[in-house]
């Protein structure tokens, strides 16, 4: 006689007529297709599937669908190798290869299963005691040893080609789970017309209607109402798609996996959709898990979920045993049994209760099912696959503790067990909002605490495990949901046809018995969860050490913390800790349900936000000139900036040096577009710049622009930038790049909750202007060559002044102001015209020997001019910090006048802006150096440090800025600048923060 | 004397590529030859400031953000509770004529028509291609026709225009349109894509 | 929720502090009232209101009830229709 799995020749819901080849663990093997990895395997006669966490026990499928603990595969290869993956909810597609986990050499031949001799070292609480006590040194050396032998499957190195994407969908009425409570909450939310969205996990619909035979009434039933539901436009329906988290405001993240249609990335098909679903409403039909009940050897492979079996025979035609011994505490179990009696199988029940209903007992009889009432499993006997099983009386108590002896039992051949302890609601969804599950004693089971408003369950979630039930409080839920949609629908339209199904009546009256714990040897290893290996014993050992609460155990067993988060043994477990305390298990309450309810990819929940995409990119309305003409380009926040061009060397360190002498000696323009520009206009406008800068702006003439700071309430300079007046009500503000975005919430924030009087708009004009400056000594004189007819002589355009003409057209603006401390004009057109405009100057200029010049000495030659930038400005330095305390004004309040005058910002010790100049011709100063006084060690945070630095042609030496402690008190000192990354010291002197033409003569020309 | 040179010009060579399906589900242009004028009243003047409008254009001005009103080939966007874009063909006089117009103390009239990239996208998956990006419920009967929303697209503020049932007009940041177009393409490879040469009406 | 807008995703808004503080006058000079209105905020349990703007949108400054403890959100207003004033101090 055979024994084990094997595929029956007719029946099931795979298609016979479409094979599909794929591989385990380099085996080739061939299932049907609507197979599972799991049912494949079966059906091939594959019983042991993994290595357990710990101990490296043999390990087969205890579930056929996403609770399971055991069997877990490595699926495909390179970079699409992703670990942990059920086989239980995976479909097999041609070619697919998947491997078993945790097994060396292979999981028939296990070296490490030697762990079961070690197995004490690795009881619970063993990583926190060898971590925190005494043994902690003896971690170093157990430590290559455990990680090797723990642990499941490996990630891959590989860049995953597959793609990913995620959307936003919104509807009326969501509906979780496609059981017969969710589909007809779908069709009757359907009919009142509410949009719906149906989820489904399963690439079939139907839930425990898949259990039933696959020719029956159930089968018929289950097809129509899917026509109907397809039938209308209004209702969406997703397959494969997992609800993993309830989040605020009824929003639910749904991840929908088609690995199962083998998607090809170069086409831009997905593998996995992540949607982001706002609901109106949503129905929870969320079914319940079949509990496995605890005895000794409960993990062999070939002990099995009763209803996971009849999944198995019923939905792929695959018989797990001939000879089954069913152990059950409630009637759910007969039907397994009944379903293989009838295809032949051999089936003995084991009831722990002692009394059933006449109509279990009748059916027995009449399938020659023999039937042990009162009676248990108490050990299993076979180590790859089971052999026998000891079967005595069951004890009497709710829960035996672990001391209890079994009775003298008899040995009953088989090559399958299958567990029934009763059914667990899926509350994990529910729970999410932190409504708490309740515990209902009729049941033995947690149900929903409550609904949230909008929210609604239905079916064997909350507990009503009769298919009649399922149907009438989805026909409930999906009118209610309807209706707080605003859909509301006559109650004459409600009828759904209910399926003759003979066991939808004995469903109604689901009983059990509340033991899930049962007898046997004191050493024999009884498993609570399987994934992560915890006994019965850690329990108690978790008991005796005080970890008693549920979060606590948890955490100290590992227990629910696998890749299945404990679905099959968390309920289990929480009985076994209340019989142990000797409560009710409602005191033990539940662990706190967080999402996502089954693992999902990281690629998913980054979808396309990779490479290029991981963050948009801003560009200058030159960027293509520059990428076409030799600039080398540099991000800058979101910004890609020029940062120095091939003309003037071969490197940045070369080349910034060459721009820099060409603007000093001669002429050269660069891109500004990146500055941050806002348009202020209004009667009020002079006023409202008034308060935010600490200069005086009342008083600033049309065509004039001025230099300006602005604080934050604190008193901490907030960003500089220069205004320009163009007419009487307007203004042209510019920021510096990095702080655009701060200054311009800012500024609405302070018109629209504080100073609403004022009559002033603000709109940011950054993307509307480009924007270039042209500096050096003949930046006059290239402007005279570029705008033939127009007047730029000093006496119309003299040093911050401004002058708007027309060119051909063409609007631009003219600021005479400079950031190198050279003759300098920043020029603004309209961003259309901005590459036409900058190869304009070019061309006409170039007599001049005009050039572009980059972000690097553009950055440079202001260090030499001394003008601070974002790298000075930090959010945490004051005006006096920055040398700059004389711009503040004494004759109007401003942002931050009151708190600027602090005491502990007015301390003579704070670090302040200083002037740096290097006294090794030889060495060089670094940006980042901390700063320390001459004879100091050099150690710690020293008392400062250098924020930027420049080579300066004019000195002939490398000179810096930065912040020092008390700043200029200390001019004329020697420090020492360390750089401790590449090790160097570098003598140098503070100065004051000018290098180059102190009095601006330059500028005025 | 100059030409006007668009953000995403360099992108901007037709092409398409087709779908999973076979099929080129999207068609995707830029629309260019159109200027944008803001006029927003201050906190005082927008009673003032929506008679003045009245008397420029002799028609009602919308009354909700987000309603638009179309007159011929201008089209005036009512983008906040006293504030307006206006969307002319270029080289019209209307935007000198505002200027003259609003009285600068009465209302703040910017010139934005180089600030934005005006995509078009159109075809049976442009609403599925816009979910990916947009969190905005596009189904017909809550985005209308006709109507359009400011919102967020690739991290970057768009207005997008719904200028038929499934054809939208999206208005991006011009230093952000290249990517958000790239964006839009890589998203639009399920679907099958085409891409229109750039013109006044690319899609017409 | 915006009130110009609608209801919008979370991601277009940002967070832009306590709405329940009225800001001291420009005139106020009085270093301990700018301290504690930049300095001091209680964190309450429950029913909170905050200012939000709406960035990726109307960029309009909001005032939104928000129950800490829940998350739950309230009703929200224009800030400028909205804002908690000095007393005393002509709006």
């Amino acid at each position: 006689m055979t024994r084990g799995p094997s595929r029956v020749s007719t029946g099931g819901r795979v298609d016979r007529s479409r094979p599909v080849e794929f591989s385990l663990d380099g085996r080739s093997m061939r299932g049907f297709h609507g197979d599972t990895l799991a049912s494949a395997s079966l059906a091939n006669g594959v019983t042991l599937i993994g290595r357990s966490f710990k101990y490296h026990r043999p390990r087969g499928f205890l579930s056929a669908g996403s609770e399971e603990p055991n069997g877990l595969f490595t699926l495909g290869e390179g970079g699409r190798r992703e670990p942990n993956i059920p086989g239980t909810t995976t479909y097999i597609a041609e070619g697919l290869s998947a491997r078993c986990q945790n097994g060396w050499p292979s999981v028939g031949l296990d070296f490490m299963s030697v762990n079961s001799c070690v197995a004490p070292l690795l009881a619970a609480g063993f990583y926190y005691k060898t971590f925190m006590g005494p043994t902690r040194g003896a971690w170093m050396f157990y430590e290559p040893f455990i990680r090797r032998a723990a642990g499941l499957g490996r990630g891959s190195y590989e860049r995953d080609p597959d793609r990913y994407e995620t959307r936003y969908a919104f509807t009326d009425v969501l509906v979780i789970g496609a059981g017969p409570a969710g589909l007809t909450a779908a069709l009757t939310a359907g009919r009142a017309g509410a949009r719906v969205i149906l989820v489904e996990q399963d690439l079939l619909l139907g839930g425990s209607l898949l259990l039933e035979e696959a020719t029956g009434p159930a089968e018929a039933w289950r097809q129509h109402i899917e026509m109907e539901i397809k039938s209308l436009p209004n209702v969406e329906i997703m397959r494969r798609t997992t609800a993993q988290g309830l989040y605020d405001d009824g929003t639910v993240v749904l991840v929908e996996r088609r690995e199962h249609l083998r998607p090809d990335p170069t086409k831009g098909e997905a593998r996995q959709i992540v949607t982001t679903l706002r609901t109106r409403a949503i129905v929870f039909a969320t079914g319940a898990i079949e509990r496995p009940l605890v005895f000794a050897n409960n993990d062999r492979p070939g002990v099995m979920l009763a209803s996971a079996v009849r999944s198995y025979l019923n939905r792929f035609a695959v018989a797990c045993g001939q000879r089954m011994v069913i152990v059950t505490n409630n009637d759910s179990a007969y039907s397994t049994g009944f379903d293989l009696a009838r295809v032949g199988a051999t089936v003995i029940i084991a009831d722990l209760r002692r009394e059933i209903d006449q109509s279990l007992t009748a059916r027995t009889e009449a399938l020659r099912i023999e039937l042990v009432l009162g009676s248990a499993i108490v050990d299993v006997l076979g180590r790859k696959s089971v052999k026998s099983v000891i079967i005595a009386e069951a004890p009497r108590l709710s829960n035996a503790s672990e001391h209890t002896r079994p009775a003298k039992g008899r040995k009953v051949d088989c090559d399958l067990v299958c567990m029934a302890g009763g059914w667990s609601p899926v509350v994990h969804l529910t729970s999410h909002g932190g409504i708490k599950p309740r515990y209902r004693e009729d049941i033995a089971a947690f149900v929903p605490g409550g609904y949230a408003r909008g929210q609604f369950g239905a079916g064997a979630l909350g507990g009503s495990f009769g298919l009649g039930a399922a149907i009438r409080e989805g026909i409930e839920a999906g009118r209610s949901a309807a209706a707080s949609c605003g859909r509301n629908m006559p109650p004459n339209q409600l009828s759904v046809l209910a399926p003759n199904i003979e066991d939808a009546v004995a469903q109604e009256r689901y009983r059990i018995e509340p033991i899930w714990h049962l007898p046997h040897r004191r050493r024999a290893k009884a498993f609570v969860d399987f994934q992560n290996d915890v006994t019965v014993k850690d329990l108690t050992i978790a008991h005796q050490e005080g970890y008693t609460s549920v979060e606590h155990l948890k955490r100290y067993t590992t227990l629910g913390m696998g890749t299945d988060q404990g679905k099959t043994s968390n309920i289990n477990a929480f009985a076994i800790m209340a019989s142990l305390r000797d409560v009710e298990i409602p005191a033990t309450a539940t662990t706190t349900f967080r999402p996502p309810f089954t693992p999902i990819a990281i690629g998913a929940l980054a979808g396309r936000t990779l490479g290029r995409h991981f963050r948009p990119t801003r560009r200058s309305p030159l960027h293509d000139w520059h990428l076409n003409h030799g600039g080398e380009m540099i991000e800058a926040g979101l910004w890609m900036r020029a940062w120095w061009y091939r003309w003037a060397g071969s490197d940045v360190g070369s080349a910034y040096i060459e721009e820099m002498r060409l603007v000093r000696n001669s002429v050269g323009i660069s891109d500004i577009s990146t500055l941050g520009k806002i348009d202020v206009q209004g009667p009020d406008a002079a006023e409202l710049l008034n308060r935010i800068y600490v200069n005086g702006f009342a008083k600033l003439l049309v065509s004039k622009a001025r230099y300006g700071v602005m604080l934050t309430d604190d008193g901490a300079v907030l960003d500089d930038g220069t205004t320009t007046r163009l007419s009487e009500f307007r203004y042209f503000m510019t920021t510096t790049t990095a702080q655009t975005g701060e200054v311009m919430s800012w500024l609405e924030f302070l018109l629209q909750t504080a100073w609403m009087d004022l009559q002033v708009h603000v709109t940011s004009v950054t993307d509307e202007w480009a924007g270039m400056v042209i500096s050096g000594p003949k930046a006059r004189a290239a402007l005279e060559l570029a705008l033939p007819g127009h007047d730029v002589s000093n006496a119309t355009l003299p040093y911050m002044g401004c002058l708007e003409i027309d060119l051909d057209g063409v609007p631009l603006r003219l600021i005479r102001l400079s950031f190198s401390g050279e003759l300098a004009y920043e020029v603004y057109t309209p961003a259309d015209f901005g590459v036409r405009l900058w190869e304009h100057f070019l061309t006409r200029a170039a007599p001049l020997g005009i050039r572009p010049y980059g972000l690097e000495a553009l950055a440079s030659l202001r260090v030499e001019k001394g003008h601070v930038a974002g790298l000075e400005l930090d959010h945490r330095n004051t005006l006096d910090d920055l040398g700059l305390g004389k711009m503040a004004s004494k004759e109007k309040p401003f942002v931050g006048c009151e708190l600027r005058k602090r005491p502990s910002l007015q301390s003579s010790d704070r670090w302040s802006l200083v002037g740096i100049e290097c006294l090794e011709s030889e060495k060089r100063l670094r940006g980042g150096s901390i700063l320390f006084a001459a004879a100091e060690s050099i150690e710690g945070h020293g008392r400062g440090y250098i924020t930027s630095v420049t080579w300066s042609n004019e000195l002939e030496k490398f000179v810096a800025l930065g912040l020092y402690q008390g700043g200029l008190i200390h001019e004329g000192e020697q420090i020492v600048c360390a750089y401790p990354l590449k090790g160097e010291q570098v003598k140098a002197r503070i100065v004051a923060p000018m290098f180059l033409d102190p009095t601006g003569e330059r500028l005025r020309v | 004397m100059f030409d006007r040179k668009s953000a995403i010009v360099g992108a901007m060579s037709p092409h398409g590529c087709n779908g999973a399906d076979g099929h080129r589900r999207v068609r995707i242009g830029e629309a260019i030859g159109w200027d944008l004028v803001q006029i927003a009243a201050f906190a005082a003047t927008s009673l003032e400031l929506e008679s003045t409008l009245r008397s420029i254009f002799r028609l009602d001005l919308p009354t909700n953000t987000g309603e638009v009103l179309n007159a011929g080939d201008l089209r005036l966007l009512k983008t906040g509770s006293e504030q307006y874009w206006i969307v002319i063909p270029d080289g019209d006089d209307l935007l000198r004529d505002l200027v003259v117009s609003v009285r600068p103390d009465v209302g703040a009239v910017t010139s934005l028509s180089h600030s934005r990239t005006r995509i078009v996208v159109e075809g049976s998956a442009a609403r599925d291609l816009l979910a990916k990006g947009i969190a905005l419920d596009l189904h017909t009967d809550v985005f209308v026709p006709g109507r359009f929303a400011q919102t967020g697209l690739h991290h970057t503020p768009v207005v997008i225009y719904r200028s038929g049932p499934s054809r939208y007009e999206l208005f991006a940041m011009r230093t952000f349109a290249l990517s958000v177009w790239e964006w839009l393409i890589d998203a639009s490879l399920p679907f099958g894509y085409e891409i229109v040469a750039v013109g006044r009406d690319p899609l017409a | 929720m915006c009130p110009i807008c609608g209801e919008r995703d979370y991601t277009e808004f940002r967070y832009g502090g306590d709405a329940t503080k009225p800001r001291p006058s420009r005139e106020t000079a009085d270093p301990k009232v700018w301290h504690d209105y930049v300095f001091l905020f209680d964190n309450p349990k429950g029913l909170h209101r905050e200012y939000w703007q709406h960035v990726l949108g109307c960029r309009q400054w909001l005032v939104l009830e928000r129950n800490t403890a829940t998350n739950e959100p309230g009703e929200s207003r224009l800030a400028r229709m909205d804002v908690v004033t000095c007393e005393g101090e002509p709006k």
